[in-house]
């Protein structure tokens, strides 16, 4: 019987990685697609990850304060001081929409706060609302504190002497500690001037005894120990309540107290998108644009093929990873941030001289915005900043994925 | 001049100069990268020039719009100088990247350059 031999080539490993790792990016680019165009989620019942719309988030309301100005000598400045502290409050926690204006009616001050946002109301109202005035208080030799017949003595303002004012701080750090019971819980820790001799010298003095923080006239009780670490406690549940406890402590000394007298909701005013007609369009406009190139031949088409590719594998990518984690978003800033990074693409793919150049401004330029801008700018700054990372990822990948594709077609 | 008055009685202290001091930096940040990427005093102050032009042509688009066209000018309008300043560094930077690659060829000249660019 005749034996049968097989003979085989010498086997090309490169080459059939290269053709496996394009069928894994044309995979990849047409799952990004499908799951990032708008509905698609419909398709399957075992998955939810429909795009979540702010527009359901947002609510907006005016909040009248009545001014307190029995302590103060030059009002004016101190409603301007006033104003700053509370946008500074709002501005710092992300609030995307506010505004603060005062008013004299009947010899008495006001304030209007109008806010519209999509964060959670009841922080929102702790940062308006709270005037949050911190003093450093001690005992007096003349008050009973453990007077059964007056319970609230220890815990109140006005049974203690002032030693000093949140103006003596540089910066007040909220973190986890370790409480009494070996649990974490939240603390303010105080942290003075590097030359503030005058608080070393208070915390000496006290070793060992209790002091006070009075925060709006109520005391919050401080042992000092021996590592003079001034840290009351604070009674936030969660990291959200310690972020605004640590903005409330940190964003400027209030120069007058405060009472809400009136809360009124308001009608929104935001613009509504229908997200699936604006995918439409922009899928649309985008085409339109590169057929247009491609009709007008004065760009070359390998040029249109690879920019075409990268836009569609940055927004796709983007859309897919706001859609899988569900993070909330404002639709017309998304609209403009594909607008954006579609041209962004278009030229940096055509002129890889200026690649570095455009990459590196407008990363500053987004920089400088998260750190310095408010609500919405803020928001299209931070999503811009990983859009400019992403697209040049897409057209290295891009570039790499239709030199593939070629040498395996043979093009 | 509504629009001034309103920006000058509702807007905080903290919310005025964090505004400006924001325009300025990424005005002066820009402008010294271009210097530093060029080396050309010309591109430099070109690139100056034209950030300066674009914050009026936004400033004075603003007070059109709210007093002849009488639309409100809310907060969703401050990102109009920040989506047209991004489109400006990105010619800029079109500009200066050419330039740099181009620049060590002796005959280069500002004529070519602005063909190259804008008469595609």
């Amino acid at each position: 019987m005749k034996k049968i031999r097989f003979k085989f080539n010498k086997i090309n490993w490169k080459e059939i990685f290269n053709y496996f790792v394009s069928v894994v990016i044309s995979a990849s680019i047409l799952a990004l697609v499908l799951i990032s165009l708008p509905l698609t989620e419909k398709v399957s019942s075992s998955a939810s990850y429909d795009l979540v719309n702010k527009n359901n988030m947002y609510w907006a309301k005016e909040y009248t304060l009545e001014l307190d100005i029995s302590q103060s000598s030059d009002i004016e400045k101190d409603i301007t001081q006033l104003k700053s502290v509370l946008q500074k409050r709002l501005k710092q926690f992300d609030v995307e929409q506010s505004s603060i204006t005062s008013y004299k009616e009947n010899d008495k001050y006001y304030l209007k706060v109008n806010v519209q946002t999509s964060k959670e109301q009841e922080l929102v109202e702790q940062l308006v609302k709270a005037p949050f005035i911190v003093t450093i208080v001690t005992r007096k030799d003349d008050v009973n504190y453990e007077d059964t017949e007056n319970p609230l003595f220890p815990t109140l303002k006005k049974t203690m002497i002032k030693q000093s004012s949140e103006k003596d701080f540089r910066n007040v750090y909220v973190t986890k500690l370790k409480n009494t019971s070996g649990e974490y819980s939240y603390f303010a820790i105080f942290k003075a001037w590097p030359l503030s001799s005058k608080w070393n010298e208070f915390l000496n003095k006290y070793i060992g005894q209790t002091v006070g923080v009075s925060i709006d006239g109520f005391v919050t009780p401080v042992q000092i120990n021996e590592d003079k670490i001034f840290a009351p406690s604070v009674s936030a549940i969660d990291e959200q309540y310690a972020k605004v406890t640590s903005i409330l402590y940190n964003s400027g000394v209030s120069p007058m107290s405060y009472s809400t007298i009136k809360e009124e909701e308001k009608p929104l005013n935001i613009a509504e998108v229908d997200y699936i007609k604006l995918t439409e369009g922009i899928l649309i406009a985008i085409l339109f644009i590169y057929v247009y190139l491609l009709v007008v031949e004065k760009t070359r088409k390998s040029i249109i093929l690879k920019s075409g590719v990268a836009t569609v594998l940055t927004v796709s990518s983007w859309i897919t990873y706001l859609k899988l984690s569900a993070t909330p978003v404002d639709i017309f800033i998304l609209a403009l941030e594909v607008i954006v990074v579609a041209a962004i693409i278009r030229m940096i793919t055509e002129n890889t001289d200026s690649r570095v150049h455009i990459t590196l401004l407008l990363t500053f330029t987004s920089l400088l915005c998260i750190l310095l801008g408010f609500g919405y700018v803020k928001i299209f700054a931070n999503d811009l900043l990983i859009l400019i990372i992403l697209s040049n990822l897409s057209l290295l990948i891009s570039t790499y994925y239709i030199s593939k594709v070629r040498k395996s077609l043979k093009v | 001049m509504n629009l001034i008055q309103n920006v000058i009685q509702n807007w905080s202290r903290y919310e005025l100069r964090t505004e400006i001091f924001l325009y300025l930096s990424i005005i002066a940040i820009v402008v010294l990268t271009i210097y530093l990427f060029s080396k050309n005093g010309k591109i430099t102050l070109l690139s100056f020039i034209s950030l300066c032009i674009l914050m009026l042509l936004n400033f004075l688009a603003f007070i059109i719009i709210n007093s002849l066209l009488k639309i409100q000018i809310t907060e969703v309008f401050r990102m109009t100088p920040v989506i047209s300043m991004v489109f400006l560094i990105s010619n800029l930077a079109l500009l200066t990247g050419f330039y740099s690659s181009k620049k060590k060829k002796k005959k280069i000249k500002f004529a070519n350059i602005r063909k190259r660019i804008y008469v595609r």
